[in-house]
C-alpha cells in the first residue's frame, strides 16, 4: 500500500530542502493561523498580527537549515513560539516608544501577557487543534459526503451509532467502516506532519 | 454471513477491496461487535479516537473567513516561492494572482491587425487563422506561413509569463533546444521568436487529436494500440534524452496524433519549466493538471529522464484504463497521492489489460526512480518485443514477467511445485557435483547454459528477465520476490490446509486478484470500442521495427551464470 510514516522525512527535513514547496505549504497552512491566533490573543490588532505572523514566517524560512533537529534541544514547535513570542514582545517595545503617552504600567502588562513558559501548553495544544483542522479539511473532499457525516456525527458529535445510521440511511456497518475510514486518514495526514512530541521544559522559552 | 477470520479488515480500512467484498463486509459488521471494535482499533487507537474529538468539536472556531485567509496567505506567499533557494530568480514578477483569466483577457492583444479580413491577426509573417488551444502556458494558434506557403502551429507564450525574465528566456532557451531534436516522434519547430512583448514557437501543425481527446471521446484504447503508441512516445524521448533535453510534462494533452494515421508525436518539450519558475511565484501551485508530475517533480527535487518515464506511465495507465493513476479533487490530493500512494494496479480496472502491460506500467510508476525502467530507449526495446509477442503469441515468449497478482491460487499451486521440484532436482545435482572441480569448471565454461534448464528441460523459469531484453538481473529486487514467493506459499499453505481444504472445487483467487474485480468503474473495451480505435489500422508506422527473424527473447540465448 503506502509508505509507512517512517519514509517520509519529518517535515522539518523537507522544509530544508531546497524547493520542497509541498512542505512549506502545509507548513504555512499549519503555523500561520496559530501564530496569527496567538498574536491576537496577546492584543494585537488585525493588521499588526498579519505583519508579526509574516516576519515570523520569514524568520523560519531564513533560520529553518540552523534549526537543530535534536529533540534535546528543543522542539520545533518551542522554537517557533519562542520566536513568535521574541517578535511581540519587540513590537510592543516598538510601539510603545512610539506611544510616548503610554504609561509604563500598562506596557508591562503587555510584555507580560506575552507567551511565556507555562504558554507553551497552550502553544501544544492549539498547534494540535489546527493540525487536526488542518487534516480534515485536506482529506475532507477525497470522502463523499455521506461518508463524512458519518464520522463526524459518530465520532466528533457522538451520536451513537445506530441514530447515525437512521439518520444517513445507511448500515451500521456502513457507518463502522465510513468513520474507520476518515480516522485512518487522518491519522495518516497527520502522522506526516507531527514533529518530536516532546513537550516543552519549563524555562526553554526564557 | 461470513466468519470473522474470511473478513480482511485492513482492506477495507484502505478502501482496497472491490465492491462485493464490501458489501459482505459491510454486513458482518452490521453484527459482529469484535469486528466493529477491531475495525476501530485498526484505524486509530482509543487515545486518538478521544483526542481528534475533542478537537474536532471546537475546531469550527478555527475556521477563518475567505478574506482573512485571503489576507493571511498573501503574508506568507512569498515564502512558498522562494525557500532558501530563489537565486535564479528575477525580482518579484508583476503578475495577477489567476494567470489563465489574466491570459484570456490579454490574449487578443498579442496580434497584430490582420490584413486579410478572414483572418483573426498577424505575427511577424504569420497570417493566424484561429486558436487552437490554450493553456496555462499560452494560446495556440493555427496559422499560415505565407513565406513558406504552409500551415503552422504557433504557440504564444502567455503575457504574465512573458513578463518574467527569467520564463520568457527559459521558454527561448527550452524550444531552441526542441528544434535540435529531429524525430518523427516529435512534433518539429520551425522558428522560435525571443522578443520581449511577444515571444512564440512556430511548429508544425499536426491536423488530428491530442491522445487526451481520444481517450475522452472514445474510451480507453486496445492494448495493442497503447502498446505501439508507447514504443513511439518512448522513442521520441529517448532522441530527447540523447540530447540532454528533459520533456518535463508528459502527458496525453501533449501527445497528438495524426488523423486517421497511427503515428503520434510529442510536443511541448521542455516548456513546462519556462512555467516552473513563475507558477509556483503566484499561487503556490503548479499551473496545469499534476496528474502525470513524477514524485520527484512533485517533491521539487532535482529531476532526471527517468521522470519522463514515470510520466509515461501514468500516461499508459490512463490509455489503457480512461483514468488517471492518481485522483483527487484537488491538485493537492493528487500531489501527495503521487508521492505518497501506489495506484490500483491497471488491470484492476480494465481487465482486459494483460498482466505483462500491468507490470511494464507499474515499473515505470515505481515512486523510487532507481526502480524504473532507467532510460526511454530500454523501455521503447522491451516495449518492441512484447508487441511482437502480442502479435505471435504463440510463437513468442513474453518478453516481461506477469505480476503475481494477476495468477489465480491455481497457477500458484503449479508455480510453486514446479519450483519446489526444480530447487529439489538443482539440490541434488549440486550434490552430486559439486566436489567434482574439473566438472564444475567445465559446467562453467559451457556459456548459456542454465543449470537448472539442465536439470530439468521442462522448467521455465519464473523471471524472464534474463531473457534477451535490456533488462539487467537485480540481486535486490529477487530477493524481495523470493520473500513474496515465501509470504504467498505459506498463504497457499494455510488457505489450502486450514481454512478451505475444498479449495480445487472454488477457482478462488489471491486477496488482491484484480482482474477480476466486478466493479469495474470503466466498462471493458467492447467490441465497439475496437471499431472507433484509431490505432488499429493494419498499417504499421515505420518507426516501429518488428523483428521478423526468430524469436529474441526465448530462453535460448539467455545468458546467465
Amino acid at each position: 500500500m503506502s509508505e509507512s510514516p517512517k519514509t517520509r522525512a519529518s517535515l522539518i527535513l523537507r522544509l530544508r530542502r531546497p524547493g520542497d514547496e509541498v512542505a512549506w505549504a502545509e507548513f504555512v497552512e499549519i503555523y500561520q493561523p496559530l501564530i496569527f491566533r496567538l498574536a491576537q490573543s496577546k492584543g494585537l490588532q488585525e493588521a499588526d498580527a498579519l505583519d508579526l505572523t509574516q516576519e515570523v514566517m520569514a524568520r523560519v524560512a531564513k533560520a529553518i537549515d540552523r534549526f537543530d533537529p535534536n529533540p534535546d534541544r528543543g522542539s520545533f514547535r518551542g522554537w517557533i513560539s519562542r520566536i513568535t513570542r521574541n517578535l511581540v514582545i519587540e513590537f510592543l517595545r516598538s510601539k510603545h516608544r512610539r506611544q510616548i503617552t503610554a504609561d509604563d504600567s500598562s506596557i508591562q502588562q503587555l510584555i507580560e501577557s506575552v507567551p511565556s513558559p507555562s504558554d507553551s501548553q497552550w502553544f501544544n495544544f492549539e498547534y494540535k487543534r489546527q493540525l487536526l483542522f488542518w487534516a480534515a479539511e485536506k482529506i475532507k473532499d477525497s470522502f463523499q459526503e455521506t461518508t463524512w457525516q458519518a464520522f463526524w456525527l459518530s465520532s466528533v458529535d457522538q451520536i451513537d451509532i445506530d441514530s447515525v445510521a437512521k439518520t444517513l440511511n445507511l448500515s451500521k456497518g456502513a457507518v463502522y467502516i465510513a468513520r474507520s475510514r476518515v480516522m485512518a486518514k487522518l491519522k495518516k495526514k497527520i502522522e506526516g506532519q507531527l514533529d518530536h512530541p516532546t513537550s516543552l521544559q519549563p524555562g526553554e522559552l526564557s | 454471513m461470513k466468519p470473522c477470520h474470511e473478513i480482511s479488515l485492513p482492506d477495507v480500512l484502505l478502501d482496497s477491496c472491490d465492491a462485493a467484498t464490501e458489501s459482505e463486509v459491510q454486513s458482518h459488521l452490521d453484527n459482529c461487535h469484535a469486528c466493529q471494535q477491531q475495525l476501530q482499533r485498526l484505524a486509530a487507537n482509543q487515545q486518538t479516537w478521544v483526542e481528534v474529538a475533542d478537537h474536532l468539536s471546537t475546531a469550527d472556531q478555527l475556521r477563518l473567513s475567505q478574506s482573512m485567509k485571503q489576507k493571511l496567505a498573501d503574508t506568507s506567499a512569498f515564502l512558498i516561492a522562494q525557500p532558501s533557494s530563489s537565486a535564479t530568480r528575477d525580482a518579484q514578477p508583476t503578475v495577477s494572482a489567476s494567470p489563465s483569466l489574466d491570459a484570456e483577457q490579454n490574449w487578443s492583444q498579442v496580434l497584430d491587425p490582420p490584413k486579410h479580413p478572414e483572418m483573426l491577426g498577424q505575427i511577424d509573417h504569420f497570417e493566424i487563422e484561429s486558436k487552437i488551444g490554450q493553456g496555462g502556458m499560452g494560446i495556440v494558434l493555427k496559422g499560415f506561413d505565407r513565406e513558406l506557403d504552409r500551415a503552422v502551429a504557433i504557440k504564444v507564450l502567455a503575457p504574465h509569463l512573458a513578463c518574467n525574465g527569467t520564463a520568457r528566456k527559459r521558454f527561448a532557451r527550452e524550444a531552441q533546444a526542441a528544434a535540435a531534436v529531429v524525430h518523427p516522434n516529435v512534433v518539429p519547430i520551425y522558428s522560435v521568436n525571443q522578443s520581449v512583448d511577444r515571444p512564440y514557437i512556430a511548429m508544425q501543425l499536426v491536423p488530428g487529436r491530442s491522445l487526451q481527446s481520444v481517450v475522452e471521446e472514445d474510451g480507453p484504447l486496445q492494448v495493442k494500440s497503447v502498446v505501439r503508441i508507447a514504443i513511439q512516445i518512448a522513442d521520441g524521448l529517448a532522441a530527447a534524452h540523447d540530447q540532454g533535453l528533459i520533456h518535463r510534462d508528459v502527458k496525453p494533452a501533449n501527445v497528438l496524433t495524426e488523423r486517421d494515421v497511427t503515428r503520434v508525436m510529442i510536443t511541448d518539450f521542455g516548456l513546462a519549466r519556462a512555467v516552473d519558475d513563475v507558477g509556483m511565484t503566484q499561487t503556490g501551485w503548479l499551473t496545469g493538471t499534476p496528474h502525470y508530475m513524477s514524485p520527484e517533480q512533485a517533491k521539487g527535487e532535482d529531476i532526471d529522464p527517468r521522470s519522463d518515464l514515470f510520466s509515461l506511465g501514468s500516461l499508459l495507465y490512463f490509455l489503457a484504463t480512461g483514468r488517471e493513476p492518481f485522483r483527487a479533487e484537488r491538485s493537492y490530493g493528487v500531489i501527495q497521492k503521487i508521492i505518497n500512494e501506489q495506484p490500483l494496479p491497471a488491470n484492476a480496472i480494465n481487465s482486459d489489460i494483460p498482466p505483462e502491460l500491468t507490470t511494464v506500467i507499474d515499473r515505470l510508476l515505481a515512486k523510487d526512480r532507481v526502480n524504473r525502467f532507467q532510460s526511454a530507449s530500454e523501455t521503447a526495446d522491451l516495449l518492441r518485443d512484447y508487441l511482437a509477442y502480442l502479435q505471435q503469441p504463440n510463437q513468442l515468449k513474453p518478453p516481461i514477467k506477469a505480476a503475481k497478482r494477476g495468477l489465480t491460487l491455481w497457477s500458484w499451486a503449479w508455480l510453486t511445485t514446479f519450483i519446489l521440484i526444480a530447487a529439489a532436482a538443482f539440490a541434488l545435482f549440486q550434490q552430486q557435483f559439486a566436489n567434482d572441480s574439473a566438472f564444475a569448471k567445465s559446467l562453467a565454461g559451457l556459456a548459456n547454459i542454465d543449470p537448472q534448464n539442465t536439470t530439468d528441460p521442462q522448467y521455465e523459469p519464473p523471471n524472464p528477465e534474463t531473457s534477451g531484453t535490456n533488462l539487467t538481473f537485480d540481486d535486490d529486487a529477487f530477493l524481495r520476490e523470493l520473500k513474496d514467493l515465501d509470504r504467498d506459499i505459506e498463504q497457499l499453505e494455510q488457505q489450502m490446509g486450514i481454512d478451505n481444504p475444498e479449495m480445487p472445487e472454488y477457482p478462488q483467487v489471491i486477496e488482491d486478484e484484480s482482474p477480476q474485480f466486478p466493479a469495474s468503474p470503466i466498462e471493458p473495451n467492447s467490441d465497439s470500442n475496437k471499431k472507433q480505435d484509431p490505432f488499429e489500422s493494419p498499417d504499421r508506422p515505420k518507426s516501429l521495427t518488428i523483428p521478423s527473424t526468430a524469436p529474441k527473447g526465448t530462453s535460448n540465448d539467455t545468458s546467465s551464470d
